[in-house]
């Protein structure tokens, strides 16, 4: 096996506060190979931003990483200097984020920001480097980049501008993309094109990329594997056909039985979670779902799940029933095997 | 091109919109090539009791309609008709009884409420404004309500800041139902909840429509949702409606290009076949 892009282990997050520490990322664990599509699905307040932030080392006082390592292509980030940090910023792991126009300085033209980033992580002359922002605005879709390269940009729809801001990303031809609901605050059909766009790119650079959403809709059509995030935990990881037909985690069940489907019948009810998820501070104990699950034992409130390999590479639910669960996914499938 | 949608039965609808106009001038100087046409020329009509949808992206003209239907823009052109009464031509009393039975619940669960005001605070403020009862009359019925949206009497005394988004959500429903209005206007607003709790949330919406027969205004731009709840609906592009109908014409059939785009963009939870009302390129 060689060595996976990004391998994060045992990763927790501290904030402190008048009552004391809590810890709302809690021992993550999780690796992603190069060229590989993992969406991180999760409500708000789960952990998943959370864990972006750590990756790029961007957690502010009063927050601050409690232990883990995290290793791109084996090298623990945690431990690189300030200065080195900043390099891998925008060079190996670049972020996308949900407003495309705070990502974006507005007084200056987009040909200002975009010879910027290229310059930072290369040294090539201005007008090579114009040159490269023209042909990566082209690869994100910018219909006439030579002439709109000298727009600001507030004169850019928000749909136009996140592929500017995709362009800006491509910049130092990443390894790894970090998209933290990049499509969310976009129109249906823009968030559709945007979807295709990515994955596109990835595709055509062989570059791996993490995708935080709660649509689980956007994660179907972008990723190849998920990964579920609930209480500051990664309650599930599997391949996405895989989760899709048979999720393992009862809250990854209840998820997607809560979707709106249009294939749905419609005016029934709706099967609904019940409950709120917990805020940090205050995560149950045991499995942190138990108050909501309808699978509960007492076990559940008392000690915290075992991590359930689930039949795949990485795959594995964190549940006290998972075992069960699995066993009779597979009792299920030598009845009536999948196509 | 905006068929009105004219519900069948006989009774009077509770809404009734005809040829309904916007124009922003933007800028100064007044030259026609300066105005921007948020609404243009939609007619629709909404029944007493029923869930009429209104969908369409950003700036397409959904929240406009809603805003001039609340009195708070003034149309340009065209009548907006509430329960059979002219609602820009309304007197005193006429815009009193208006306010009552018309309420709205915004997309932001936890900016629309005051942050300084407790739950009961927050769902009192229509009962006060409209003199309803006395204070001990006030109290059971911000406790009825609470109960009525699924939270307990012990929230009441909570700030806002206290509460899940989910809970915030349920209190701006709360709100809106205090004076049992007839029409309630839902901007959006569930498209800010965490999914686990918009089943919740439209479970909620469905029960009490069942319970008191209040209709609801369902502006979306999210079709599966829409799909869900709406037997009716109408989609906006650029102010216009572009197609009207019921749920099994406009889903079934769509007529209009737009209408298709829409349904095309929705991603299904399917990983084989996440947009499955998309017609490839290929197969065309």
């Amino acid at each position: 096996m060689s060595v996976p892009l990004l391998s994060v282990r045992g990763l927790s997050v501290a904030f402190r506060d008048r009552r004391g520490e809590t810890l709302p990322l809690r021992e993550v664990s999780f690796d992603l190979r190069a060229g590989q599509r993992l969406a991180l699905v999760g409500e708000s307040g789960s952990g998943k931003s959370l864990t972006a932030f750590a990756i790029m080392r961007l957690i502010r006082p009063p927050g601050r990483i409690a232990s883990g390592e995290i290793l791109l292509e084996g090298r623990d980030l945690l431990g690189l200097s300030a200065r080195q940090m900043a390099a891998v910023r925008g060079g190996e792991i670049a972020m996308i984020y949900q407003n495309p126009l705070s990502a974006m300085n507005p007084v200056q033209t987009i040909a200002h920001q975009l010879v910027e980033a290229i310059r930072r992580h290369s040294a090539v002359s201005k007008d090579a480097a114009r040159r490269r922002a023209i042909d990566l605005l082209g690869e994100a879709g910018v219909p006439d980049a030579a002439s709109r390269i000298g727009s600001y940009p507030h004169q850019f729809s928000g749909g136009m501008l996140q592929r500017v801001v995709i362009a800006m990303a491509l910049a130092a031809d990443p390894k790894l993309l970090i998209a933290d609901e990049a499509t969310t605050a976009l129109d249906v059909t823009t968030q559709a094109r945007i979807v295709d766009l990515l994955a596109r790119i990835v595709d055509d650079r062989g570059a791996a990329i993490m995708f935080i959403t709660h649509d689980l809709g956007v994660a179907a059509a972008l990723c190849d594997d998920v990964q579920v995030m609930y209480a500051g935990r990664i309650v599930e990881r599997a391949e996405a056909r895989r989760f899709y037909e048979h999720p393992i985690h009862p809250y990854s069940e209840a998820l997607l039985e809560a979707v709106c489907r249009l294939d749905a019948e419609p005016d029934r009810r709706l099967t609904a979670i019940p409950g709120n998820p917990p805020l940090a501070g205050a995560f149950p104990s045991g499995c942190a779902f138990h108050p909501r699950c309808p699978h509960a034992v007492p076990i559940c409130a008392e000690q915290a799940p075992p991590r359930v390999p689930t039949g795949g590479p990485g795959w594995f639910a964190e549940c006290h029933l998972g075992r069960e669960r699995l066993d009779g996914l597979t009792l299920a499938d030598a009845k009536e095997p999948l196509p | 091109m905006s068929a009105p949608t004219t519900p069948s039965g006989g009774e009077a609808p509770l809404v009734t919109i005809r040829d309904l106009v916007k124009r922003y001038r933007q800028g100064r100087g007044g030259s026609r090539a300066h105005e921007v046409v948020a609404v243009d020329g939609v007619s629709l009509e909404i029944r007493a009791g029923e869930t009429f949808a209104l969908v369409g992206e950003s700036g397409s003209g959904k929240s406009t309609v809603a805003k001039m239907l609340l009195r708070l823009e003034p149309p340009t052109s065209g009548t907006i008709e509430f329960e059979g009464r002219d609602v820009w031509a309304l007197d005193r009393a006429g815009l009193k009884t208006l306010r009552r039975r018309l309420a709205i619940v915004f997309q932001n669960p936890v900016a629309s409420l005051n942050r300084r005001r407790t739950v009961e605070e927050i769902i009192a403020a229509p009962l006060e404004i409209h003199r309803m009862g006395d204070r001990g009359a006030r109290r059971r019925r911000v406790h009825e309500l609470l109960e009525l949206v699924g939270l307990d009497t012990v929230h009441a005394r909570r700030l806002p800041s206290a509460l899940s988004g989910g809970q915030c959500q349920r209190v701006g429903i709360a709100r809106a139902l205090a004076l049992e209005p007839r029409l309630v206007i839902l901007d959006e607003a569930v498209s800010a909840v965490d999914v686990s709790i918009r089943a919740q949330i439209l479970n909620l919406l469905r029960d009490l429509q069942e319970l008191t027969g209040v209709a609801y205004l369902f502006i979306s731009h999210d079709l599966a949702v829409v799909h869900s709840i709406a037997p009716r609906l109408a989609v906006m592009q650029h102010g216009r409606i572009v197609e009207a109908g019921t749920r099994t014409e406009v889903f079934g059939r769509p007529q209009h290009e737009y209408t298709r785009a829409l349904l095309a963009a929705v991603p299904e939870p399917d990983p084989a076949n996440p947009f499955p009302l998309r017609r490839t390129k290929e197969s065309a």
